[in-house]
């Protein structure tokens, strides 16, 4: 009886579970990129994969998109479930990413997966801890824009992709949350909130008691932060984002790592091995066997000949390259808060052999993507990786990989701004341990450069005087070239152009020519070392004038050329502009551009609203924030007869007249 | 040396005026061709940077240098295969190797070999130059002996159809002009016929069937084919063999993008290399299959000019007196 009933119970609950059990995979991974899909492509892309698995799982994770491929070893107990955290290169984050569990051994896929990367290109990202505010339709004051739902307990994601934080009172201050609005982010509370930050906040800017400064982001206070938090946004201040992989950071950095390298292949010595065998089996071979009377001989003599130049070719010919060699470019980056240094490491090497990268406490190392070579070169070596501080390069072919490294920033010079002579001046103290080869100021289109070298514990004084014309990154390259090596050019350009994107109007720069990053190959600190460039942004600089950078453009458009000589397709373009000090401004059209043939909008920061203006004067109240910025709109006329016409961010210019 | 034809004409080669300044002006022509592309490839430094631009020197440079090869192939086989037999006749002695034992295909064979011997010749003269590649790294000995094989089979076809239009051409220069034309035709005249074809196929189908045809007698398709083989979705250099990777990848994955409509369940992992399982046979054999197959039309072709005519079948004009 008891048999019978256990045996009825088996049936009623047994089937129905061996039922589900058939019905799930008995292996499932889920795949999260950015912060909820949201990825900010200025900064390596967190990817989490969580994979639950009813058996024990033991292979590979393999990421890709397109020609990049990053693998992670990964192993699940039985009926367990772990999460695997892994930062890629923002070339990766492109496009969608596929995720493959591969287990060990067997050849397909167990589960593929697809994710696809959000970029808020053309509005402000809007995050908030307070769940019931992603309800609302986000009508703003710049239009709609997404608001995402962040996790209040695990702000581990990263915050990066979001331009704006709204956040209630009952939030807890952190780490993560401080360091992002320190290097940038604005965050939207009460006063409630406010206090409970204890965030130790600088004085409430003058004009504004509801806006802090703290680092290079704020803190926005309301009163009623549901129905106000719209009202405060602004247009985004982030700027563009290169799409080309080639332009892109990490690749500008691994161009400058390679060609710091000196080519020892020298095609000339094999032109002499050529002449010299064409000689030997032409004429010298003829003679040789018309004397023998065996000319039918040369059918052995001149592939023998052949044969023989070929060894000494390969022996002597120097044509081989070493078999493994590492390089670094180095972006020394001065935020005032929580920055770090940003490395690229490139490794070559031969057929079969593997390279283990490791970085110490506080660095991360991330693999790059197969974009992130120059001109989408396929990397051949897969990058594994093991952690977030150890990746290893597999080299299956010769060839080379490339990792990205972020690094705590040693000490840089201390720089002071003089703007009360005729022309402004920098003045540097080198109290770092660096020893600047090049050294200069980059103030819109102005670039100075200082004379010879400036070493650790030397002073220097840079004025800011227009020497050279061009773009900042070809006039920076240029100007502090070694005229003795003209590879220098090739090193300092992708550098100064790494600058020149991330960097606003204003900075400092100076080149380091034998920097090593602090990652160990194979268990050796001095493999990765390369050029490094320093740079500091600057405000205040006043040379009575600033330029346009275009920061954003309308949905659809694209922007062509490089700054400052540049140009967009699209309905409009949005312009940033750096004023510094506090005379009366006047916007200028500039002489080659037709009048009236787009129309003008500035972002009024009092009424939080873009109001149509004309050229001439600009009322410096409505129209110039905190940080000495104006932000501009230049429309395409909307005519017929200009339809596909382009906008030039040049047609116009602030000036003014300097303090001195 | 079995074949007498073969081996007269292997030791007359040298013995011309022109064999020797031929040769030194074709090892420095293909050095001087190699050393501009070793420039070109350096230059990548401009680019890239030494230390990767190094690393990619050696692939493209192969890439190349097989290029070279097949131009070197369309360039020289009709020109050398189209007189040999026509050659004869103008000199009035194709009768007197007709009637030796030699039977027809003897003495086609022995004139192929003589031709297809002195370009393998020529071509092991220039070993230094086109295996630099090989030394400079990033190149495997199996791509390289794929290469040769299908340059090999390439050869061999024009070589026979020029053997063919030799037999039948009552002039070197037509003969030479009907050879290079049927080589040229292979090179060059099949993309254009391919464009037609893809033209057609997208114009009355619904789904075009990816397949080209026409492409498949071509020879640097072939080789690239053959060297690319298995398809692999992240070569190594995109170098001179780019286009023809790109039409590859258009036929097997009905894609002309790097990997980026191909379905998951269609790339392969080996090795820590993704290489696209193949929808269709591979083209290289397909090549190979249709160069046999010419090989075999121009030689059968060749041998029935060639052959002594049968006594009933001259024409006997009886002459009255």
């Amino acid at each position: 009886m008891i048999r019978q009933f256990l045996l009825a119970l088996l049936l009623i609950v047994g089937v129905p579970a061996s039922a589900l059990a058939q019905g799930s995979e008995p292996t499932e991974l889920e795949i999260e990129i950015g912060l909820d899909g949201w990825v900010d492509r200025s900064q390596p892309v967190p990817i989490s994969a969580t994979i639950r698995s009813e058996l024990l799982f033991a292979g590979t994770l393999v990421l890709e998109n397109g020609r990049s491929v990053v693998e992670v070893d990964v192993e699940v107990p039985a009926g367990g479930e772990k999460s695997y955290e892994v930062l890629v290169s923002p070339t990766m984050a492109d496009g969608p990413i596929t995720a493959r569990l591969l287990a060990d051994g067997v050849e397909e896929a167990m589960v593929v997966t697809r994710v696809r990367p959000r970029e808020a290109n053309d509005s402000v990202l809007v995050g908030t801890f307070d769940a019931a505010l992603v309800q609302l339709p986000a009508t703003t004051a710049v239009g709609e824009v997404p608001v995402i739902d962040v996790p209040v307990d695990d702000l581990s994601v990263g915050l990066d992709p979001l331009d704006y934080l709204v956040a209630g009172p009952s939030f807890i201050a952190t780490a993560e949350l401080v360091a992002w609005v320190s290097a940038g982010g604005q965050l939207v509370t009460t006063a409630r909130g406010v206090d409970s930050l204890e965030l130790g906040l600088e004085e409430p800017l003058a004009d504004d008691v509801s806006r802090f400064r703290m680092g290079n982001g704020a803190v926005l206070v309301v009163d009623k932060l549901a129905s106000e938090w719209t009202r405060l946004l602004a247009p985004t201040t982030r700027g563009l984002q290169s799409s080309e992989p080639w332009s892109q950071p990490d690749a500008l950095l691994a161009r400058a790592a390679s060609s710091s390298v000196p080519n020892a292949l020298t095609s000339s010595n094999i032109l002499y091995w050529l002449a010299l065998y064409a000689i030997v089996a032409g004429p010298v071979n003829l003679i040789v066997l018309r004397r023998l009377k065996k000319r039918e001989l040369a059918w052995i003599t001149v592939p023998a000949l052949g044969i023989f130049t070929l060894i000494l070719l390969a022996a002597f010919g120097g044509l081989r390259p070493q078999s493994s060699q590492f390089a670094s470019a180095t972006m020394i980056w001065a935020d005032p808060n929580g920055s770090q240094m940003h490395s690229v490491v490139v490794g070559a090497s031969e057929a079969g052999t593997t390279h283990e990268l490791r970085v110490g406490p506080g660095s991360i190392i991330y693999p790059g993507a197969a974009g992130d070579s120059v001109g989408g070169m396929t990397a051949s070596a897969d990058r594994r990786v093991v952690s977030a501080t150890e990746l290893v390069f597999d080299f299956e072919l010769a060839g080379y990989g490339t990792a990205g490294v972020l690094s705590p920033i040693p000490r840089l010079p201390k720089l002071s701004i003089d703007n009360s002579g005729e022309l402004p001046e920098l003045l540097i103290e080198n109290d770092s341990p660096l020893t600047l080869t090049g050294y200069g100021v980059v103030s819109g289109q102005v670039v100075s450069v200082g004379n010879g070298e400036l070493p650790a514990g030397s002073s220097a004084t840079v004025s800011l005087r227009n020497d050279y014309f061009g773009t900042a990154d070809q006039v920076v390259a240029e100007a502090t070239q070694a005229w003795d090596d003209s590879r220098w050019f090739e090193v300092h350009r992708p550098l100064a152009a790494a600058a020149s994107q991330r960097a606003g109007e204003h900075y400092f720069f100076g080149f380091v020519e034998d920097f090593v990053v602090p990652v160990t190959i194979d268990g050796r600190l001095q493999e990765a070392r390369g050029p490094a460039m320093v740079v500091v942004p600057l405000t205040a600089i006043d040379i009575g004038r600033a330029d346009g950078r275009v920061i954003a453009v309308s949905p659809g458009g694209r922007v062509q050329g490089e700054h400052p000589w540049q140009w967009v397709e699209g309905e409009w373009a949005m312009l940033r502009f750096e004023v510094a000090g506090d005379r009366a401004i006047e916007l200028v059209p500039s002489q080659n551009i037709a009048p009236g043939l787009a129309g003008i909008d500035a972002w009024d920061w009092k009424k939080a609203e873009y109001v149509e203006i004309a050229p001439g004067d600009l009322d410096r109240t409505r129209f110039v924030d905190d940080d000495g910025q104006v932000l501009l709109r230049i429309f395409q006329p909307g005519d017929e007869e200009f339809f596909g016409s382009q906008i030039y961010p040049n047609s116009y210019f602030l000036t003014w007249n300097r303090q001195a | 040396m079995t074949n007498p034809v073969f081996a007269r004409e292997a030791l007359n080669r040298f013995r011309g005026r022109r064999a020797w300044p031929f040769l030194l002006i074709w090892i420095l022509g293909n050095g001087v061709v190699v050393y501009l592309l070793l420039i070109l490839a350096t230059s990548f430094d401009a680019g890239f940077g030494a230390l990767i631009g190094r690393r990619i020197v050696g692939p493209f440079m192969f890439q190349g240098v097989c290029v070279l090869m097949i131009l070197a192939i369309v360039m020289m086989i009709p020109g050398t295969a189209a007189v040999a037999v026509v050659g004869e006749r103008e000199r009035q002695t194709l009768q007197l190797v007709q009637v030796t034992p030699l039977s027809s295909l003897e003495i086609v064979l022995g004139k192929l070999w003589s031709v297809l011997g002195y370009v393998g010749w020529l071509l092991a003269a220039v070993l230094p130059v086109i295996a630099a590649p090989l030394l400079l790294g990033g190149v495997r000995l199996w791509d390289v002996l794929s290469a040769l094989l299908m340059l090999g089979l390439v050869a061999f076809t024009i070589a026979s159809l020029s053997m063919w239009v030799s037999a039948r051409a009552k002039s070197s220069r037509a003969a030479v002009t009907g050879a290079y034309l049927i080589a040229f035709a292979l090179l060059f005249g099949t993309p254009l016929l391919a464009v037609g074809e893809l033209y057609v196929q997208t114009r009355f189908r619904e789904e075009p069937s990816g397949e080209l045809w026409t492409l498949i007698p071509n020879p640097y398709i072939a080789v690239v084919a053959a060297v690319a083989h298995p398809l692999e979705l992240e070569p190594t250099g995109d170098g001179a063999f780019l286009p023809g990777h790109l039409v590859l990848l258009s036929r097997d994955a009905a894609s002309n993008e790097f990997g980026q409509a191909v379905q998951a369940d269609r790339i392969v992992e080996e090795d820590g290399h993704r290489f696209l399982r193949p929808s269709r046979p591979p083209l290289w054999i397909l090549s190979g299959f249709v160069y046999l197959a010419l090989s075999a039309f121009g030689i059968y072709r060749a041998c029935r000019w060639v052959r002594t005519p049968a006594p009933s079948e001259f024409r006997v004009r009886r002459i009255r007196t």
